[in-house]
């Protein structure tokens, strides 16, 4: 699950057909990095809205792409409240009703536990992965740092949302800084910041990562990741409706 | 008698000469009166009934909102903002006012709805059931179980949507929405009803709950409204009473606006403008032709007399006083018309009006705008469209006779009297 917000900043692998092997390798490596095969943590969720801040405790389990599971841990009020998605599908489970209920396809642009993401943010990832070609837009120092700055265009028949999306990536360690994801008129509709880069169950990952909503100014949704494990041994089984009911 | 009322006579006397074709003039004229009359009642009361529909099922004529609310309608931007305004007091000022017919309170949200065995995207609302049918007529079509009751957690949910989710009245379903805190409202609650309104995206989605369980559900305070709908007697007088409320509720603050369906609902508007439009176009394209058929036979006349205006203008009658003879003769005719026109349209309107011929059982029903487009012949009363069409063929009457008065002013007297 990691991966599965991180997904929404580390846009995809380029395709094969790329000019650019270099820049597509990078691009792969970032994408990577955020996803794993499998992977387990604690983050906290931030949420600042105009009217409301609020802060979240979470537990996350992933595997690959298509599974993860994300329980409330905190506040006490929302604890246990759960999100399950496999595949194309997400599940909530909500304690205080005990009840599992499915997304309906209507509800998917619904906002995911209060913060600017979506459900259907949460099962874009997967098709982002092959529906985009890699080009180096800019390359050398800006804010002080040497970065490369890929742009990222989707393949004509590719059933993505975004027109365009723009990755900044270091240059020293190939850490991912920030992603600008721009609507199919070219306007800017979200960006996405990673900082606070750790050493986590030793992988180099940025831990703190920010969805600033350009459509909602001073707005933003923040995951900070306070633990992770890589290459859990979880198996898909893993990723049930009892597990989301009932907690590992 | 005045100089008016002796070319009267003189018309009068002279459609007398040639009665069988004056009397058949004047019976196309007093047909295309009729027509127009009937025709234009037909369209006023179809359009009538639209407008009507169409802002009395479910948006009201008149509404109280933050202005903020559309169109993000973010929760937050309730009536009277965050400092809010009493509901009952704001009700009962509206309520005053001699306008109004009935208040409503409202609150909307969005979020899913789930049976026992599935789920769908549902669009809440939150009513006062019984304020609600003093405004609107959506409520009324419950088709199974009854209204959601005050503090009992029950839903009211559309046909559609009823039967998408598989659940029925005493079932339970569960709803979950965002509220206004951030947190994922989610609450239990047991199915009272079914509504068909007839709007296909209502029936396949409303989810309607009582007012105070779905500000609970939102995280709303018990004040917190997003609309106060109304209904009033006239809804053509609702651009007049949304002005008169505004300035009557200014001391309630910025966050409250009053707007009337003509500038919620402009699509409305327009397509009430469209059936004007057409009674207009109707008036025109049935006098033109009425027109020609006047001309003709003022021309036939005048042509046959031409010897008499060679005698009168030797006599030294002033063109004008000839002019006024032909076209005298011609409103003498239109004003027959009229008169008889009245006397076949009186039985067909009044017959229409109390008696309206449904054809939808032949041409259907046509939801549309939110309003039910209904093929039923039904006569609006209404003043103006008579004397509109009155006016108009007397005009026509008139207007075709100048070119036959201007003719038999034109007559050479020397010789039309030598008979050449």
């Amino acid at each position: 699950m990691v991966l599965l917000l991180a997904a929404a900043g580390a846009p995809a692998s380029a395709s094969a057909q790329a000019d650019a092997e270099a820049a597509r390798e990078i691009v792969r490596h970032v994408d990577d990095l955020l996803r794993g095969e499998s992977s387990h943590g604690r983050v906290t969720m931030e949420v600042v809205t105009e009217r409301w801040s609020r802060s979240m405790g979470m537990e996350m389990w992933s595997l690959g792409q298509d599974y993860s599971l994300v329980r409330v841990l905190s506040p006490a009020r929302e604890a246990g409240t759960a999100t399950l998605k496999v595949d194309r599908d997400i599940w909530n489970y909500l304690p205080r009703v005990d009840r599992t209920i499915k997304v309906p396809g209507a509800g998917m642009g619904g906002s995911w536990m209060g913060s600017h993401f979506t459900y259907d943010d949460l099962v874009r990832e997967s098709s982002l992965v092959d529906d985009y070609e890699v080009g180096v837009s800019f390359e050398g120092e800006r804010d002080g740092e040497e970065i490369w700055e890929f742009t990222l265009v989707p393949l004509p028949e590719a059933p993505v949302v975004w027109g365009r999306v723009e990755l900044e990536v270091r240059m020293d360690d190939r850490m991912p800084l920030q992603a600008r994801y721009y609507d199919d008129r070219g306007e800017l509709a979200r960006t996405m910041t990673f900082s606070r880069f750790r050493t986590m169950d030793g992988r180099l990952v940025p831990t703190e990562l920010s969805m600033y909503p350009e459509d909602k100014p001073g707005e933003r949704t923040t995951l900070l990741y306070e633990d992770l494990e890589f290459e859990t041994g979880l198996d898909a089984s893993f990723f049930s409706l009892q597990r989301l009911r009932d907690g590992p | 008698m005045s100089d008016r009322g002796f070319w009267l006579r003189v018309g009068w006397r002279n459609l007398g000469r040639h009665r069988r074709r004056s009397v058949l003039t004047a019976a196309a004229l007093a047909w295309g009166f009729a027509a127009v009359v009937v025709l234009n009642g037909i369209l006023e009361g179809m359009g009538s009934d639209f407008v009507r529909s169409s802002t009395d099922l479910m948006a009201g004529q008149l509404r109280v909102q933050n202005p903020d609310y559309e169109p993000e309608r973010e929760l937050w931007d309730v009536v009277g903002g965050d400092e809010g305004v009493p509901l009952a007091d704001l009700m009962g000022r509206l309520r005053d006012d001699p306008d109004v017919l009935g208040v409503a309170p409202r609150l909307y949200g969005a979020g899913i709805v789930a049976s026992d065995s599935t789920s769908r995207g549902g669009l809440l609302m939150g009513v006062v059931p019984e304020e609600e049918l003093r405004v609107t007529h959506f409520l009324e079509g419950v088709v199974e179980g009854a209204l959601p009751a005050e503090g009992a957690q029950e839903v009211l949910l559309g046909q559609e949507l009823a039967r998408q989710l598989r659940t029925g009245v005493g079932e339970v379903v569960v709803l979950v929405a965002p509220s206004a805190d951030g947190s994922l409202g989610n609450e239990l609650y047991t199915v009272s009803g079914i509504v068909r309104t007839g709007i296909p995206e209502v029936d396949a989605a409303q989810v309607i709950l009582y007012l105070d369980d779905l500000q609970f559900l939102l995280a709303l305070a018990p004040d917190d409204v997003h609309e106060v709908a109304m209904a009033l007697h006239d809804p053509w007088r609702a651009p007049v009473v949304a002005g008169r409320l505004s300035a009557s509720l200014a001391d309630l603050g910025p966050d409250l606006q009053v707007s009337p369906w003509t500038e919620f609902r402009p699509e409305v508007v327009e397509f009430a403008n469209l059936i004007a439009g057409m009674n207009w176009v109707i008036l025109v394209v049935i006098f033109l032709m009425a027109a020609f058929g006047v001309a003709n036979t003022m021309l036939m006349g005048t042509f046959e007399r031409r010897r008499e205006f060679a005698v009168v203008k030797a006599l030294g009658m002033r063109p004008t006083r000839i002019m006024a003879m032909v076209v005298g003769e011609a409103l003498v005719l239109g004003l027959l018309a009229v008169a008889a026109g009245a006397l076949i349209s009186l039985p067909l309107v009044l017959l229409l009006m109390h008696y309206p011929i449904d054809l939808t059982p032949v041409a259907g029903e046509q939801m549309f705008m939110e309003g039910l487009f209904r093929f039923v012949l039904r006569v609006e009363h209404s003043w103006d469209i008579p004397v509109r069409a009155a006016v108009g063929l007397v005009l026509t009457a008139v207007l075709a006779a100048v070119y036959p008065a201007v003719r038999a002013v034109r007559v050479p007297s020397a010789e039309a009297l030598a008979g050449r």
